[in-house]
């Protein structure tokens, strides 16, 4: 296993009232894939979330224990999220590339991030969209809406753009769920290949893409996280009957 | 409870198995009874009886295979389709021996040895322990099985040593000495195979094989 | 198998009399309808259209000089659909953001909304007073078409504020969220992604604001005067203190005061045009909208 690069520390999520992560402690290596598994509605989406600090933008989230990034909290007062999202970036469930074009989305991040010479941002574009193995595909209508690519190239243009901020983590919130078996074995691949760089969580409810590609695998059940270990070995001899029983197809 | 028909099939599954071993016991029984009291037509019923283990365990292989390819079973579900498709191999290698038996038996006047019906008696027992611990999923059964081994291993060195011995004083008779030390080889190798179906057994229990993590 | 929808005949006697009694009502009451509007339409055309002419369109009321024409009327309308879409556009759209996009308050904005949803349904003679009241007299602007624009700005903001809301809220949560992941901050997102976004929506707002400008003449005949002359226009105030009236308001003041009804009526042809005009506009907007989500 790879030094830890993540690491939640008695992590408590509350929606209002309700809690939504319990006391998750869970140390997430760099550079190898950790999916997170678990029925609908277990904390895993949420937990990915934590990560970045995206249910900053959910009203009444509050947050207890620590997500430590690198060593850091994010949560700690001063922390710049602007820096934080840069250095962790994130791939939704739906590619969700902005109506505009292929290279003005690539480019989005890093004008954010101060980006502003013509050649740089050329050069990042087409090293980003190298990196989701998308390059050869749109080379020649780079000036042309994102809108117009096919769903599985919308979802690697989303990888690219996730890429152009150079983060040092992808979180991925079920990102294949929505794309034909070719579209996600591209994505697979691409995964396994980010992995070199990159530090990949992905939130999946296909447990077969989950058993395929992450070398981690981490059980959520109502918030708590039950199990977290190898992948091979959770999902050929969890030591949780509740694993068992949801890997199997038991419930959920 | 969401999976009816999945349960199903790996119960059919444990069914097969378990009715492929009786068949391979029954096998067993008609090689060492045809020995025992030589009788032509019994042992040429267990050699063609083989045909049938055979299909048994084409069968249990498909549906293993299916079960991977429909259900893509996990964790306990994946060490026991995993393991039946390991395990069916030694019962259709024991039920080969047995008829590899009845092939010798049928060409025998004389009743076997007492050592020899001795050595068949304990493999056969072990092969009975083996499937009724895969039944039960019991270890404890599987773990007693193998310490057998031992006991048939030295029955079999006991039979060479007397062969060896009525080979060297000139004794005994050259066609019977090597058919007998071919039953007794079977009848080893049976043991053997019943080790190795008790390590099937266990490993679906436990996830090691030989105390490796395999699974 | 066909079924027919013309010959119901599983149904019953009775049944299949109701279904064509039902018919013949729908037949007839679509028919009025057309019959009414098309009458109206066409009646107008052939009363104004004989006074239309290039004259008629460029020139100014003048006994010495013998003309008869509209162009203050035009002048006057630009002018203050002009300044009220320069006024109304910040503000609502500002409002719009404000209320979408940054308020927390739940209770408020439902509060904001309801109060907006309960102006846009107020009659106009209401608004009309109101601007009266506030910006001739209180705030001493006098019968003024900047009067007129300020309190169509009242009456506008509300259509404005709701269809800018509407259009922001139908922009993809997801690219909020891709926006937000990237690290772009609030008011980045919505300038970058959010308004673009909204635009076609905004457009359409603007284009329904300007229907209800060209067709409003309680307000200006309150609020702006009922000048035809040109004089009041380019006079001694500037453009701050020019009064005059709109073509609705020219309609009314030719139809009500002097008795010309067939420059009324050329009038009204010449506000039938833009109507249609800004219709065409509102439905090209929409579909280009439309199109954009497809595509």
């Amino acid at each position: 296993m790879n030094p830890t690069i993540l690491e939640a520390k008695d992590l408590d999520l509350y929606y209002g009232q309700t809690q939504a992560l319990k006391k998750v402690n869970i140390q997430i290596p760099e550079r190898e894939i950790t999916a997170l598994i678990g029925p609908s509605g277990c904390g895993k989406s949420t937990f990915l979330r934590t990560i970045d600090r995206m249910n900053d933008l959910v009203a009444g989230v509050r947050v207890e224990g620590e997500m430590l990034y690198r060593g850091e909290n994010v949560y700690a007062p001063g922390v710049d999220v602007t820096w934080l999202r840069r250095k962790i970036g994130m791939v939704f469930q739906k590619a969700n590339p902005f109506p505009m074009s292929i290279y003005d989305n690539i480019a989005y991040g890093p004008r954010i991030h101060g980006v502003r010479k013509k050649a740089e941002l050329d050069a990042l574009v087409e090293k980003s969209l190298r990196g989701a193995a998308l390059w050869d595909e749109v080379r020649d209508r780079l000036k042309k809406s994102a809108l117009g690519l096919s769903g599985g190239q919308q979802q690697r243009l989303c990888i690219a753009r996730a890429l152009a901020v150079q983060p040092d983590v992808l979180l991925m919130d079920e990102s294949t769920s929505a794309l034909d078996p070719g579209s996600t074995m591209r994505i697979e691949d691409l995964m396994t290949e980010l992995k070199k760089e990159y530090t990949v969580v992905i939130v999946t409810h296909n447990m077969q893409q989950a058993a395929r590609i992450s070398d981690n695998c981490a059980f959520f059940l109502l918030g708590e996280l039950v199990e977290y270990g190898s992948t091979e070995i959770l999902f050929s001899h969890p030591a949780d009957k509740r694993t068992e029983d949801y890997i199997a197809g038991r419930f959920g | 409870m969401n999976r009816v028909f999945y349960d199903g099939e790996l119960a059919r599954l444990d069914e097969l198995v378990q009715r492929m071993g009786a068949q391979v016991l029954a096998a067993l029984d008609g090689a060492v009874a045809a020995g025992s009291d030589p009788d032509r037509e019994l042992a040429d019923r267990v050699i063609a009886g083989d045909t049938e283990i055979d299909r048994m365990e084409r069968e249990i292989e498909q549906l293993c295979v299916t079960l991977l390819l429909r259900q893509q079973p996990v964790a306990g579900d994946l060490r026991r389709v995993s393991t039946s498709l390991k395990l069916v191999t030694d019962l259709e290698r024991i039920g080969d021996h047995a008829a590899d038996i009845a092939e010798i038996v049928r060409t025998l006047n004389a009743p076997l040895a007492a050592p020899l019906a001795e050595m068949l008696g304990i493999a056969r027992a072990m092969v009975e322990s083996a499937l009724r611990a895969a039944a039960d999923q019991n270890l404890e059964g599987a773990h007693a099985t193998i310490q057998r081994d031992d006991e048939v291993d030295g029955a079999f060195c006991r039979l060479k040593d007397g062969f060896i011995r009525q080979v060297a004083a000139g004794s005994g008779d050259a066609d019977a000495i090597l058919d007998g030390l071919m039953i007794g080889k079977y009848a080893e190798r049976i043991g053997d195979h019943a080790v190795n179906i008790c390590e099937w057994v266990i490993c679906r229990g436990t996830g090691l094989y030989h105390d490796l993590r395999i699974m | 198998m066909q079924t027919s929808v013309d010959t119901p005949r599983g149904l019953s006697g009775r049944r299949r009399a109701w279904h064509w009694a039902v018919r013949a009502a729908m037949y007839l009451s679509a028919g009025a309808t057309c019959a009414l509007a098309l009458g109206l339409i066409g009646y107008i055309l052939w009363r104004g259209v004989p006074g239309l002419s290039w004259e008629f369109l460029t020139t100014q009321e003048s006994i010495l000089k013998g003309t008869d024409g509209i162009l203050p009327a035009i002048q006057n309308t630009l002018y203050v659909i002009l300044v009220t879409l320069v006024i109304v556009l910040p503000l609502g759209v500002g409002a719009a953001v404000y209320l979408t996009e940054y308020a927390t308050n739940r209770r408020l904005t439902g509060a904001i909304e309801f109060a907006t949803e309960t102006l846009a349904g107020i009659p106009s003679i209401l608004y009309a007073l109101v601007g009266m009241l506030v910006f001739c007299q209180f705030c001493d602007l006098g019968t003024t078409l900047l009067a007129g624009s300020l309190t169509l700005v009242i009456m506008t903001l509300p259509t404005i504020i709701r269809t800018t809301q509407e259009s922001l809220k139908a922009v993809p949560a997801g690219y909020r969220e891709g926006a937000a992941g990237l690290g772009a901050g609030r008011w980045h997102m919505i300038r970058t992604i959010v308004l673009p976004c909204a635009l076609d929506g905004i457009v359409t707002g603007c284009i329904l604001a300007v229907g209800r400008i060209v067709g409003e003449s309680a307000v200006l005949i309150f609020t702006a005067g009922m000048s035809t002359s040109m004089q009041n226009f380019f006079g001694s105030g500037g453009l701050v203190k020019s009064s005059g009236a709109t073509l609705t308001v020219a309609l009314y003041v030719y139809a009500k005061e002097r008795y010309k009804y067939d420059n009324a009526f050329s009038v009204a042809v010449v506000l039938l045009a833009l109507t249609l005009l800004i219709n065409l506009a509102a439905g090209a907007a929409g579909k280009r909208a439309k199109r954009e989500e497809e595509r």
